[in-house]
């Protein structure tokens, strides 16, 4: 029975590699569907922009007391706060909480969506009508997902900064000024260049797992409900393995 | 088309889509507090429900054995990653600071007060809490639950008390366990990716981890545990429209434990703060005066 549960699971993965495979070939040769693109792109990114600024919101609220009480405790100042926030919030909490918002929030929806079509037969019946899935609904999905996670992660960033500065400014009396020329020391352009990659790639391989999940689902509501199940803890589990891969890379190379 | 005819009309598409842009948010305003009012009440029933009855010993065992078994693999794999990840980070800052002793402190306490909670509860909302809306809502759909109702029976008392129980008591062990893979698997990563030496990494942690965080982590652990079976168990009741409301009641579900997970995150550093300054305001008061 444990056997048959990673089968299962090593299937969907295999085709979720062919799902990536597919994609990529579409997007070096086209068609590239802008319209499906922007028209997802709204839905995805502008419907998430919410959920995600709020989050993110408290987070920045959250980091700097936390930052502050150790080193409060540590070193008995707390002038550090802002390099230490800054880069805290570029190089991991503000590209991770995103991510994992993602999941739950596009990666869900994806499986949930594509999974009812499933069930009630709507992909055999493009199958019938020889319209590759694919191509003309994941593949508008995936790319609007892979962008809109890059833009939302920068927007989140920024709004987990700015919040954390006025946090700062309000709770431990620092300068505005002060507190981002002090932030200028310890962020480069290559910290951005590192958050954008990370979330470039999170948001690259949510949509396959989520899709691949569903385009295997079998069983009326109740699959529908598992393959949900599933395609959320696969894709958390990828985002914080790799999260944790990519971390080590930047870190060895920078 | 003079222009006072053309300024009249801009003026008018603007003041419309800013009333759309009003609308709308007033409407996700609303549909917010309607949220947060329904989770409330239906915890509320489920608190008053139980009160009222006995006998769900067997049940809850039952529904803890099924929900952590099929729970702790992962919860481990998560846990080990981020400990992992949090130590790269704080070995990255602490070595511009030349402050690499304080590595292990500073990685503990902060696994176990803040993100460890925070990201394994993340996991928690996708496996138990959407599996949790997957099963109820599939019965709401199915009609099994006005079945249980039909035959005189509470599906409250039934289906829900069993569930909600289970999963929170189940959330707390499973987070403890995953916080303390997660100490000892930064252990593994610091001795072996940032150079650390183990023991020194151990001797730092006691200058920073104690009672009072063990204490938070905990506290920490029954709210969100507490939020993730609250949701899910209130998603799943309430979903609505075959497999797309299936699939919909557990998107939403995820959605939902997560925004308050981070609220309740932000709420409870704030109270945690203050009831720590409190309780160390006395422990010096009392000092005073007996000692």
């Amino acid at each position: 029975m444990g056997m048959g549960i990673f089968d299962r699971h090593l299937r969907t993965l295999y085709l979720a590699g062919y799902l990536m495979k597919r994609l990529v070939q579409q997007l070096a040769k086209g068609p590239h569907r802008k319209i499906e693109i922007m028209d997802q792109m709204e839905i995805i990114g502008i419907g998430s922009l919410p959920i995600i600024t709020i989050a993110t919101g408290f987070t920045g609220l959250v980091m700097t007391s936390e930052i502050a009480w150790h080193m409060d405790f540590a070193l008995s100042n707390v002038s550090m706060i802002p390099g230490f926030t800054g880069q805290f919030v570029v190089r991991e909490l503000g590209i991770a909480v995103p991510a994992l918002l993602m999941v739950s929030k596009v990666g869900a929806s994806l499986t949930a969506e594509l999974a009812s079509m499933r069930i009630t037969e709507q992909l055999d019946a493009f199958k019938l009508l020889k319209i590759d899935v694919i191509s003309y609904h994941i593949f508008p999905r995936w790319a609007a997902c892979t962008v809109a996670t890059v833009c939302l992660t920068l927007i989140s960033i920024a709004i987990t900064i700015i919040i954390a500065m006025l946090t700062a400014v309000t709770k431990y009396h620092f300068n505005s000024q002060e507190y981002f020329n002090t932030l200028a020391q310890f962020i480069n352009s290559w910290d951005l260049v590192c958050a954008v990659t990370k979330s470039a790639i999170f948001g690259t391989v949510i949509p396959p797992i989520a899709c691949a999940y569903a385009m295997k689902c079998e069983g009326g509501a109740q699959g529908v409900g598992q393959a949900t199940t599933d395609a959320v803890v696969t894709c958390t589990l990828a985002v914080i393995t790799l999260d944790f891969i990519l971390t080590a890379i930047f870190s060895a190379v920078l | 088309m003079n222009i006072e005819s053309k300024v009249t009309s801009a003026m008018e598409g603007t003041t419309h889509t800013l009333k759309a842009g009003v609308n709308t948010s007033f409407a996700v305003f609303v549909k917010t507090l309607e949220e947060l009012g329904g989770s409330w009440i239906f915890f509320m029933r489920i608190i008053r429900t139980f009160r009222k009855t006995s006998g769900y010993k067997e049940a809850i065992i039952q529904q803890i054995a099924e929900v952590s078994t099929r729970t702790i693999g992962t919860v481990i794999f998560a846990g080990i990653f981020v400990g992992a990840i949090l130590v790269l980070q704080f070995d990255v800052m602490l070595r511009r600071f030349d402050a690499q002793t304080l590595l292990g402190g500073l990685n503990t306490s902060a696994t176990i007060r803040e993100i460890g909670p925070m990201i394994i509860s993340f996991l928690l909302a996708g496996k138990i809490g959407a599996f949790t809306t997957a099963e109820l809502a599939n019965m709401r759909v199915t009609e099994q639950i006005d079945a249980v109702e039909s035959l005189g029976v509470s599906p409250i008392q039934y289906l829900i008390i069993p569930r909600f129980f289970a999963i929170v008591f189940s959330s707390v062990v499973l987070l403890a366990i995953g916080l303390s893979v997660s100490v000892v698997g930064s252990i593994l990563v610091a001795q072996s990716f940032s150079g650390m030496n183990m023991y020194q990494y151990i001797s730092s942690i006691p200058r920073f981890a104690g009672a009072w965080t063990i204490f938070e982590g905990l506290v920490r652990s029954i709210i969100f545990s507490t939020i993730v079976a609250n949701t899910s168990t209130y998603k799943g009741y309430t979903a609505s429209g075959g497999a797309r409301g299936v699939g919909k009641a557990v998107t939403e579900a995820a959605i939902y434990i997560n925004v308050y997970i981070v609220v309740a995150n932000f709420i409870s550093s704030s109270l945690l703060e203050w009831i720590h300054d409190l309780v160390y305001w006395f422990i010096s008061l009392a000092e005073r005066f007996f000692f």
